[in-house]
């Protein structure tokens, strides 16, 4: 009798010791600080799309602790409430850890909140360079616009396109991409015929490329935001049809898979400098690519912003697992994340520790056709790109 | 030579394409005093079944064209009816602020039907193919909006000025009840003058819709440059909207030609600049 | 003038505070301690509201029909977050200088509009915001663009009261500058110049030829106008710590306009109620659904002008106007 009395207590003392600390088996809140609605809607949707594609493969559960998403709407440009979405999800809803920030605006707006709470934030496309000097709680995980736009230098060059030419759009991105790649290319002895930067609410691009036709370069380097502006001057480009008579435009996200369909033939031949195309072949894009797939539906090819937001999901999970039982505790979880490498779909990735920015392969993309339709093929890749302008400006 | 010749064919067929749509509110505001905001969201709404057409049902462009400016031109009769109806007599505020309403309901109605990304802009083989003009290459595109405007321009004047609907609809602008009581059915002239205006942006935003393209913001997107284009034009006069919307076509390209980085505000500067030139009697009597 | 216009309000003498009066504010403390962390979507309304009542004293009693007053929001939030950044830290001077600021700039913005009427008068004021939006933009080393002004910091209120991430301080903070502006406008408007005001709204001409001095008039109100949408733009600056251009954009504009019309126009209460619905209305659709309430708004405004006149203040006066009846 007494041994069974002394097991069942043994018993009970384990299964106390076990389910113990409750905290262990505490949900983590993650804020997700996007566009669902106003003129960036579609990268709303991509993000989600990313995160369940990667919840799917891998679990809704990190380190033991089940990871929930509270999604808040921007809507629009407006960097005054992504701050205040930001203090309403660690004030009130008390999340752990934030993530999303499309627009950089959005990621500066929301810098002071983040310090003051010390929330780890991880960045998904916010693009600008200084973003992650805002906060030491900022890791980002798509890409910083000069490495993107240095790229296309070191590419024209290798190519033997000796003169260029800039045309972006009137907004801090554009200026960004206009100075990285006057930067890069000067260095390595290109000429640059012209720059301009064309306004945002520009209606008719064809005057812009007539200036891009008149001044004859080898290539041109483009930054403009997807959707109206995108397309308009893509439509201008085609009717021109300056892609068809050699000469060579390398964007960023311009003519991306999803935005093919929409943009016909006039895209073909369009290049641009991203970190990821859905042709990409390795194992990890495979999984992530047929996900996607299963989330969204054939139609809807896999693009950047589901690839940011996969790999982010990635990283917070990281943070959640090197979590000890009890509080969650910030600084484990950007020590974490700091170093932190492994294969995305993108190829092998890593957060650079002492930038806290992404590490990662570059890809020089072209639009194909084949069997009829319209995608992004890779034709050239440039690997482990560390940020040029934090190398620029080293503190 | 290249330049001036890329400004004209350029330039021109942009001031075409925001002519063709402003006419429209030059014929609702002018003629017929009402403050309509939501000019644009008729524009839209031609250029969304125009662009529905081809791709969905793969109907020829110019039957497209035809069968959205009709669509428009008869869905503005119910919504005259019964919402400007009421505010024909009523002040500049009211009638503001009825059509910004008007625009917010049809701005989250396009989005319902339509998704909130751009629509396609695919153009008809025949469309998109270029001619040379010499100094110029040249989208027919391009061309055929400019023919487009002209013959517009000239079927206006004379129905608005030749026939007896045009003489009946000023008459009746001018003095309603003069007119009601020589026998010309007021309501019924304005529903049609009303929907001839409507009927125009749908035309409007249907040709133009590679120059204009097409989303859900639409409506409110251009609508300060139809304004711009009416406001300088001065109220009704039909000529004046065609050489001001053409001199703004010209004037916008040339500037974002020469400077691009002007181009953005230059339109609203020159804009302000005519209002006080013009109304500098008042300015003069006041201070 | 029917619809969405203003009623003719003959008050003269200022009547006593009654205790319907006092309910928005008692409603405004209450939120305070009911809605602790709601606290900085509080102060939002607050703000707005203040815009809102701005634009009511210039359009709901003069008649002037602007849809380009972001221009001075937008300048006084500019001038109050570049003030903190060069060091100027104290947050009241600071709101102060800012609308001083606005207040110049209503003077000349006021020689460029207030003699034009209708068409336009909109069309000038419409173009004039879209300027200062583009001049904002290019302008990125005084402004950043589209980034906007970072790292704003203040001094602690009256040099106790922290600003913090949670609202406290900047809740009372907007509260007592839109209650003090309000009773300066309750003032201004029960006066002889309110008077004059809504004559010149309702009869310009029938004003001059009993020799009332339009122009000034006009300009006046204008400039008081100016300098409280000043006012309020720098307080949105100083509590949100953040600028972006969104201050001086179109959508700011209308959007005012919409809430003070949804309210009731020339009737002051109709600024705070307008602004009030719309912001929550809109915060709660935004979760639900962020494109439909677009149709919310519209079908709203459409309503306003067709059936409910003077908007929710002129329908609270119907219903008032119907339980007084009821009761012998």
């Amino acid at each position: 009798m007494k041994r069974r009395h002394l097991l069942v207590a043994a018993c009970c003392a384990a299964a106390l010791a076990a389910g113990g600390p409750t905290a262990a088996q505490e949900k983590i809140k993650v804020g997700v600080v996007g566009h669902f609605s106003g003129p960036f809607a579609a990268s709303g949707k991509q993000y989600r799309a990313g995160f369940d594609a990667f919840r799917a493969l891998h679990g809704t559960k990190a380190g033991g602790r089940e990871i929930e998403l509270i999604f808040r709407d921007v809507g629009g440009t407006n960097p005054a409430t992504a701050k205040r979405l930001a203090e309403e999800l660690t004030v009130r809803d008390k999340v752990s850890i934030l993530t999303g920030f499309y627009l950089t605006p959005d990621a500066f707006a929301a810098a002071s909140v983040i310090n003051e709470t010390k929330t780890p934030t991880v960045v998904l496309t916010a693009a600008s360079p200084p973003i992650l000097r805002q906060s030491p709680y900022f890791i980002r995980v798509a890409s910083s616009i000069w490495q993107t736009s240095t790229v296309p230098a070191d590419w024209g060059m290798k190519l033997n396109k000796k003169t260029a030419y800039i045309a972006v759009s009137d907004y801090a991105p554009g200026h960004d991409a206009q100075a990285a790649f006057k930067h890069r290319y000067t260095q390595l002895g290109g000429k640059i015929l012209g720059e301009d930067r064309m306004p945002l609410n520009t209606v008719d691009y064809a005057p812009f490329i007539e200036r891009i036709a008149n001044a004859k370069p080898d290539m041109v380097h483009v930054n403009m935001p997807n959707g109206a502006p995108a397309t308009a001057f893509l439509r201008a480009l085609g009717a021109r049809g300056l892609i068809k008579q050699g000469m060579v435009f390398v964007g960023v996200g311009e003519a991306d898979d999803p935005d093919l369909p929409a943009l016909g033939e006039l895209a073909l031949g369009y290049h641009s400098s991203l970190y990821y195309a859905a042709s990409l072949d390795n194992a990890e894009n495979k999984k992530f690519v047929a996900e996607i797939a299963k989330v969204l539906g054939p139609n809807e090819p896999a693009n950047f912003a589901m690839a940011a937001a996969y790999d982010g999901m990635r990283v917070i999970y990281r943070m959640v697992e090197a979590q000890k039982p009890g509080a969650f505790d910030a600084e484990a979880a950007l020590a974490a994340a700091k170093g932190f490498a492994w294969d995305s779909p993108r190829g092998r990735v890593s957060i650079d520790p002492e930038t806290r920015n992404i590490i990662q392969n570059v890809y020089i993309r072209k639009v194909e056709s084949r069997n009829g339709k319209l995608y992004n093929a890779v034709v050239d890749t440039f690997p482990a790109v560390k940020d040029p302008w934090e190398i620029l400006n080293k503190k | 030579m290249n330049v001036a010749a890329f400004i004209l064919v350029y330039g021109l067929s942009y001031g075409m394409v925001l002519f063709i749509i402003s006419v429209g509110l030059a014929v609702t505001l002018g003629l017929m005093r009402v403050v309509n905001m939501a000019h644009g969201a008729f524009a839209a709404v031609g250029g969304y079944c125009a662009v529905a057409m081809m791709t969905d049902w793969s109907v020829p462009f110019p039957l497209a064209v035809l069968a959205a400016t009709l669509a428009t031109a008869l869905i503005s009769v119910p919504i005259e009816r019964f919402l400007y109806v009421p505010i024909y007599q009523a002040g500049e505020l009211d009638q503001v602020l009825l059509t910004i309403g008007l625009v917010f309901v049809s701005i989250a109605g396009l989005n319902l039907a339509f998704g909130p990304n751009p629509m396609p802009t695919a153009l008809p083989r025949w469309l998109e193919a270029n001619v040379d003009l010499g100094p110029l290459v040249v989208q027919n595109y391009r061309l055929m909006i400019i023919a487009a405007g002209a013959v517009l321009i000239a079927a206006l004047w004379i129905v608005l000025d030749r026939t007896d609907f045009g003489a009946r609809l000023r008459a009746a602008v001018e003095r309603r009840g003069m007119a009601a009581a020589v026998g010309i059915n007021v309501d019924r002239l304005f529903t049609v003058a009303f929907a001839l205006g409507s009927g125009l942006a749908g035309l409007g935003g249907a040709l133009g819709y590679q120059v204009l393209p097409l989303e859900p913001t639409y409506p409110f997107k251009y609508l300060a440059l139809f304004l711009v284009v009416v406001s300088i034009a001065g109220l009704g006069n039909i000529r004046a909207t065609a050489a001001m919307a053409l001199l703004v076509g010209l004037i916008d390209t040339a500037l974002r030609y020469f400077f691009p980085a002007a181009g953005a505000f230059a339109l609203f500067a020159i804009l302000i600049a005519i209002q006080f030139w013009r109304y500098r009697g008042a300015f003069r009597i006041w201070y | 003038m029917a619809g969405a216009g203003a009623r003719f309000s003959p008050l003269l003498a200022p009547p006593r505070f009654g205790l319907l009066e006092a309910l928005p504010w008692l409603l405004a403390i209450a939120a305070y301690f009911a809605f602790p962390s709601y606290l900085s979507f509080g102060s939002g309304i607050l703000i707005m509201a203040l815009f809102a009542l701005s634009l009511d004293l210039a359009l709901g009693y003069a008649g002037i029909l602007t849809l380009g007053h972001a221009i001075f929001f937008g300048t006084g939030a500019y001038a109050a977050g570049l003030m903190a950044l060069a060091g100027w830290r104290e947050p009241i001077t600071g709101a102060l200088l800012s609308g001083g600021l606005s207040a110049a700039l209503a003077v000349v913005v006021g020689f460029l509009v207030l003699h034009l009427s209708g068409l336009p008068q909109i069309m000038t004021t419409l173009a004039l915001g879209v300027i200062f939006f583009e001049v904002a933009n290019k302008l990125t080393s005084v402004t950043g663009g589209d980034d906007g002004l970072q790292g704003i910091k203040l001094d602690p209120l009256f040099g106790v009261f922290d600003w913090t991430v949670y609202g406290h301080t900047a809740y009372l903070y907007a509260l007592a500058w839109l209650l003090l502006l309000f009773l300066v406008a309750r003032r201004l408007t029960a006066s002889p110049f309110g008077l004059a005001l809504q004559g010149i709204r309702i009869n310009p001409l029938r004003m001059q030829m009993i020799g009332s001095p339009i122009a000034f008039r006009l300009m006046k109100v204008f400039v008081i106008s100016g300098s409280m949408a000043g006012i309020a733009g720098a307080i949105s600056a100083q509590t949100t710590k953040f600028v972006g251009l969104e201050v001086y954009s179109l959508n700011t504009s209308a959007a005012v306009l919409v809430m003070l019309v949804l309210g009731g126009l020339g009737r002051l209460y109709g600024a705070l109620i307008g602004t009030a619905v719309y912001m929550i209305v809109h915060h709660a659709a935004a979760i639900a659904d962020p494109y439909n309430w677009m149709f919310v708004i519209g079908a709203l405004l459409i309503g306003v002008v067709l059936l409910a006149r003077g908007g929710l203040m002129g329908v609270g006066d119907r219903v008032l106007k119907r339980l007084a009846r009821r009761t012998p």
